[in-house]
């Protein structure tokens, strides 16, 4: 390969890359270099950082697909439209990590924000990889730099407690896709995806034991990052332990790329893999999936009910979230793959925004109990109404992104073939029972008596994530077509 | 945008004038609330009448499309009414007027958040009337149940949040079922709208699953009508959540279970409900006969009352299931008229409890002596209830009965069982409270003033009218009795 | 039976001995010690794979630097040399019986798995072909491991430093 080929390929595209690239080099450099008086606008720097990339990405809005280096990157709507998510939820992240006001916590900003966008950069690397080995790689970078953030409360031990949980449990399952992927790579002898796919797309013959032991393994591990039951011990831990934008990075950002991933791969390579004759490997193992995501839900939501640690409750309920976006993974419908983008999106903008609620009053009262919302609406009524909001939404209340994410779920489940009518109705029995946890912190907020008088003020700092959250929340809800026609 | 639109919006301008005025004194924010919620009551009045000249008041906006392969399904912003739908929406604004009313004496604390959230419960129910198309109706159905909720768990009485837990579970499964199916008509039709989908089913051959559909829609309807075993809630929230939005609720929200079983079930699925016809039917003798019966053990007016509801709410299912021209007629009837009385009687709860704090039948007595004027409204409220002739009530249940009586005699003969009980509970209850001797423990009590007279008697004059002329609402709901007609024989 | 089997066979029984032992010894170094024997077994492994170049990587980085540093690490922390530890009958009955299952399954259905022709000529130029993949075909998850690398040792520092240091 001399340089003429290697010059001959669109690096443009890799534009939004590599802006998060040099922002988080740089970041670290004027971190390390830098006058202290910088260091004070390091977090807009980075802002702008993810500003400028999602600019650079709207660009690409339309732009047909290409590949550079034989599929080690990608570009085509998929990694488009799911890299906007992360690019999306990152900035509200960052933007949540500006507001703060209380400086004690963790007094490296600046590794944080690095960190940060390190894990972003792995994301995106997930969504735009064409390759095992980049998939892997980015998978890793955005895990190993996860482990590192949930560690940076160095003073609580319930910090290094869920850092090490995470390191232990999310190693093993990087060994677990490891091998998997290695068992398909045995099979197939590449690692291209598109190569993976074409050598599957025939009779496995005797290989196909092989590629359900591939299969199974790869999913047992990539599940942990979205943590499905029985993988998702790690979450409320790793949760409760990390600084709450880190959490909120957990549950939005970490978990859609486990969700890009599992997309990529499993539709990718064995949506193609013929099975006993006629059905793809993917839709003969589509039960498997669809025991996982019916225990997700249940466990996810029932457990959640008995939490009152803020944070662990939110890592309960997006346990059962994941079981929701697992749905459309298992019905296979030409609309599967809007049902779960939009999903994700809405699910960064509700959570986000919960989160966002809570570390608010975490910051004001020290604590992350549900007493934190008691007399909310005494204390600050419009706190209280925009929590409601995100509660409403996260319940699937009409109005909200949320309802009309699960609408689009249950449409995709009763419009597959076979009806996943089982799965649709655990969703539906399931979504009732997060009614009762998630109502339960609007009767915190509106009908018990606050313990002590006072007021809760939201900082201006404080009100611009809110504000888009809301935005994004109610705006999903009441012009979806937006949001879907841009999709298409 | 159209006077429908303005209409299921209209509750927001007392919401927004309550939210730009702030925390004012009790008197202004009640006032702001009693003039604005005269608002829907006008244009509601004006919808009757646009509809009575026949003008049409459909609207319709895009909104959502899905491309599932070949198919588009389109979501669309559609408003419409018929007759049923129309008469519900004046029954709606009516009580609601009331309702603010008289809450303003009820509601002492937080009056602010209160109305704001009783203007949103009217938004989301007048929507639910209005609606042209399954998931629109779906998404109001579902607004109501925010509001309610903390109406019933900020206001209401000892066991409020329990209660509203219970009503936000039972309604939420009830939802649920309902969105299932909705999905399930969407992807097959291609769309949900009433006449669209009618007209699908009409010739679609899926019997499977349009019973499926079907018993959904028993299952969905059922919880908020109640049907008897899905009924716990609501006991419940008759007797803990605050008289004045039990007028709303018992008066309106249930009749949101007999308007979708009617306009949904008969409506789209015909084939299916005659099929389910018997079935129907037992449920409805078992809510007639299982609701008199404990209403005649309860110690306490509100569960009387409450289980007086499920067992006029039979009544309806019995209507149903004669599918036939005078069992449905009687049942849109029966809607009307329950919610008047049950308006009446709430509203008479609410004037009692402000004076004597208890409903509890053992320590009230002799109240014919002290407030001979609020114990006559008492008497009066559960003579139309037992369905004395002259009163709305003796309209709906005697058609009702005419109906199943052609289908099914022997079911009728056993509900007849169910009216005689409910002359027996209703007399005994309210004879206890009025007559007897009259224990000094409540202190001295005033009878009626000028503004629990006023509304009292116009929900007295509409239950007097409906049975005098019960032509007024026959008129009315004709066209959409004979299409559901229409589509039952065919 | 080919010798290249014989050899497979005593590679990978050490292989798992050296995995087994460390979970089971109870001295910290002895631990070491056994790991070493694993990452020289899977050397010797890749050797067989005509893989001479990841053999060698693998001895000087695994069980080279990366023993030294853990043995380092054991030096320099505080540690009761033993580790106690309560071993419970039932799980390890649990454990035993799952690691069986699996190897049956993986067994079962590797036994009849036809690969088609072997590669041929994988280990001529062995360290050019992996160098000229790395440099020009996987250049970007190259370039994207030095970042991983990079926020490891940032993640190190990060998490070491103690808190009162930055006040200076």
């Amino acid at each position: 390969m001399d340089i003429q080929t290697l010059l001959s390929f669109e690096w443009g595209m890799m534009a939004p890359e590599f802006t998060i690239l040099i922002v988080g080099i740089l970041l670290s450099l004027l971190d390390l270099f830098g006058k202290d008086t910088w260091k004070k606008s390091l977090p807009w720097l980075a802002v702008g950082g993810v500003g400028v990339a999602i600019i650079f990405l709207l660009f690409q809005y339309g732009h047909g697909d290409i590949s550079i280096l034989g599929n080690t990157y990608v570009f085509d709507s998929f990694a488009f439209y799911f890299k906007l998510i992360l690019l999306i939820a990152t900035l509200l992240i960052l933007l949540m990590v500006i507001s703060r006001t209380v400086q004690q916590e963790v007094r490296d900003r600046g590794e944080y924000l690095y960190l940060l966008l390190a894990a972003l950069l792995g994301g995106m690397m997930v969504a735009s990889g064409g390759d095992l080995i980049s998939l892997f790689v980015g998978l890793e970078l955005l895990s190993l730099s996860s482990y590192i953030m949930v560690g940076l409360r160095k003073r609580d031990v319930r910090s290094s407690e869920g850092a090490m949980k995470y390191l232990i449990n999310g190693s093993i399952a990087t060994a677990f896709t490891l091998f998997g992927m290695s068992y398909v790579f045995g099979l197939t002898g590449s690692t291209k995806l598109v190569d993976i796919a074409r050598e599957m797309s025939g009779s496995l013959g005797s290989g196909e034991p092989v590629a359900i032991i591939g299969f199974i393994i790869m999913f047992v591990g990539l599940a942990f990052k979205i943590s499905t039951v029985p993988f998702h011990m790690w979450t409320p831990d790793v949760y409760e332990g990390a600084v709450t934008p880190v959490s909120a990075f957990l549950s939005v950002v970490s978990k859609s790329a486990g969700f890009i991933i599992i997309v990529r791969i499993f539709w990718g390579i064995f949506g193609n893999a013929t099975f006993g004759g006629s059905d793809t490997l993917f839709a003969t193992m589509i039960d498997f999936i669809a025991v996982l995501a019916f225990l997700t839900m249940f466990i996810g939501n029932l457990v959640a009910l008995r939490q009152r640690n803020m944070k662990r409750l939110l890592a309960y309920s997006s346990i059962g979230h994941a079981g929701y976006i697992l749905i459309p993974l298992v019905s296979l419908t030409p609309v599967s793959l809007e049902n779960i983008w939009f999903y994700l999106l809405a699910y960064a903008f509700m959570t986000i925004g919960a989160f966002m609620v809570i570390y608010i009053l975490e910051q004001q009262k020290q604590s992350e109990d549900i007493s934190i919302f008691t007399g909310l609406y005494r204390e600050s009524p419009a706190l209280a109404i925009i929590m409601t909001i995100f509660l409403a939404s996260l319940a699937g209340i009409p109005g909200t992104a949320g309802f009309i994410g699960k609408f689009n779920i249950f449409v995709g489940a009763v419009a597959a073939d076979p009806a996943q009518y089982i799965l649709a109705g655990t969703m539906a029995v399931m979504t009732v029972v997060s009614y009762i946890y998630y109502f339960n912190i609007m009767v915190q907020m509106y009908i018990r008596k606050p313990q002590l008088e006072g007021t809760t003020k939201i900082a201006r700092l404080q009100s611009v994530p809110l504000i888009l959250c809301v935005a994004g929340t109610i705006g999903l809800g009441v012009f979806p077509f937006i949001a879907l026609n841009f999709f298409h | 945008m159209g006077t429908l639109s303005l209409l299921v919006f209209s509750p927001f301008i007392g919401l927004i004038a309550l939210l730009l005025a702030g925390k004012q004194s009790d008197n202004i924010t009640k006032r702001i609330a009693a003039f604005s919620s005269l608002i829907p009551l006008i244009l509601s009045i004006l919808v009757y009448a646009q509809y009575q000249a026949g003008s049409g008041l459909s609207e319709i906006l895009r909104w959502v499309q899905f491309e599932v392969g070949e198919q588009t399904l389109t979501l669309n912003y559609e408003l419409a009414v018929d007759g049923f739908s129309v008469i519900l929406i004046l029954l709606t604004t009516i009580i609601a007027v009331l309702a603010v009313f008289t809450s303003s004496w009820q509601i002492k604390q937080n009056s602010h958040l209160f109305f704001m959230l009783m203007f949103l419960l009217e938004f989301g129910i007048l929507g639910v009337f209005s609606a042209d198309n399954l998931i629109l109706f779906f998404i109001f159905f579902e607004i109501t149940l925010i509001p309610m909720f903390f109406l019933i768990g900020k206001w209401g009485g000892t066991d409020r949040e329990e209660s509203a837990f219970s009503y936000i579970i039972y309604n939420g499964l009830g939802s649920m079922v309902l969105l299932i199916a909705i999905a399930a008509i969407f992807v097959t039709a291609g769309t949900t709208n009433f006449s669209e989908a009618a007209e699908y089913f009409r010739t679609s051959n899926e019997a499977g699953l349009q019973l499926g559909i079907a018993i959904a829609f028993l299952i969905a309807f059922g919880v908020k009508l109640p049907i008897f075993p899905l009924h716990s809630w609501m006991v419940k929230v008759h007797v803990h959540a605050p008289p004045a939005l039990v007028m709303i609720h018992a008066g309106v929200l249930l009749k949101i279970g007999a308007y979708g079983l009617i306009k949904f079930g008969v409506g789209i699925l015909p084939a299916s409900f005659t099929t389910l016809a018997p079935l129907i039917a037992i449920l409805g003798l078992v809510n007639l006969l299982y609701g008199a019966y404990l209403a005649l053990v309860q110690e306490e007016l509100r569960s009387v009352l409450a289980y007086s509801s499920i067992s006029h709410m039979g009544i309806i299912l019995l209507g149903v299931a004669a599918l036939n021209e005078a069992g449905i007629q009687g049942a849109i009837f029966q809607s009307v008229s329950h919610g008047l009385i049950s308006a009446l009687f709430f509203l008479l709860v609410g004037i009692l409890l402000v004076r004597t704090r208890t409903t509890n039948l053992r320590k009230l007595s002799g109240l014919a002596r002290l407030t001979p004027v609020l114990a006559g409204f008492f008497l009066v409220a559960a003579l139309a209830g037992l369905g004395l002739p002259g009163m709305s009530g003796f309209v709906s249940e005697f058609t009702v009965f005419l109906g199943i009586f052609e289908n099914m005699p022997v079911i009728g003969a056993i509900g007849t069982l169910g009216i005689i009980m409910t002359v027996v509970y209703m007399l005994r209850a309210i004879l206890k409270m009025t007559y007897g001797t009259y224990r000094n423990m409540f202190g001295d009590m005033n009878d009626l003033g000028m503004g629990e007279l006023i509304p009292a008697t116009i929900l007295l004059i509409c239950i007097v009218v409906i049975g005098v002329y019960p032509n007024t609402i026959a008129l009315t709901v004709q066209q959409t009795l004979e299409t559901l007609l229409v589509g039952i024989g065919g | 039976m080919n010798g290249e089997f014989i050899a497979f066979l005593i590679l990978s029984f050490t292989a798992i001995l050296g995995g087994i032992l460390m979970l089971n010894l109870k001295k910290v170094v002895h631990m070491l010690l056994s790991v070493v024997l694993t990452f020289v077994s899977l050397a010797g492994i890749y050797v067989l794979l005509s893989a001479e170049f990841v053999a060698v990587v693998q001895i000087l980085i695994y069980s080279g630097a990366v023993t030294i540093i853990l043995a380092f690490g054991i030096m320099l922390t505080k540690h009761t040399a033993r580790d106690e530890r309560t071993s419970n009958r039932l799980r390890a009955a649990l454990v035993g019986v799952g690691v069986l299952v699996f190897f049956f399954t993986v067994y079962g259905a590797i036994d009849n798995l036809f690969f088609g022709p072997g590669a041929e000529g994988l280990h001529v130029e062995n360290t050019q072909q992996i160098g000229e993949r790395i440099f020009a075909h996987y250049v970007i998850p190259f370039e994207l491991v030095s970042i991983v690398l990079l926020v490891a040792l940032m993640g190190a520092i990060v998490l070491a430093r103690k808190e009162g240091e930055e006040n200076k």
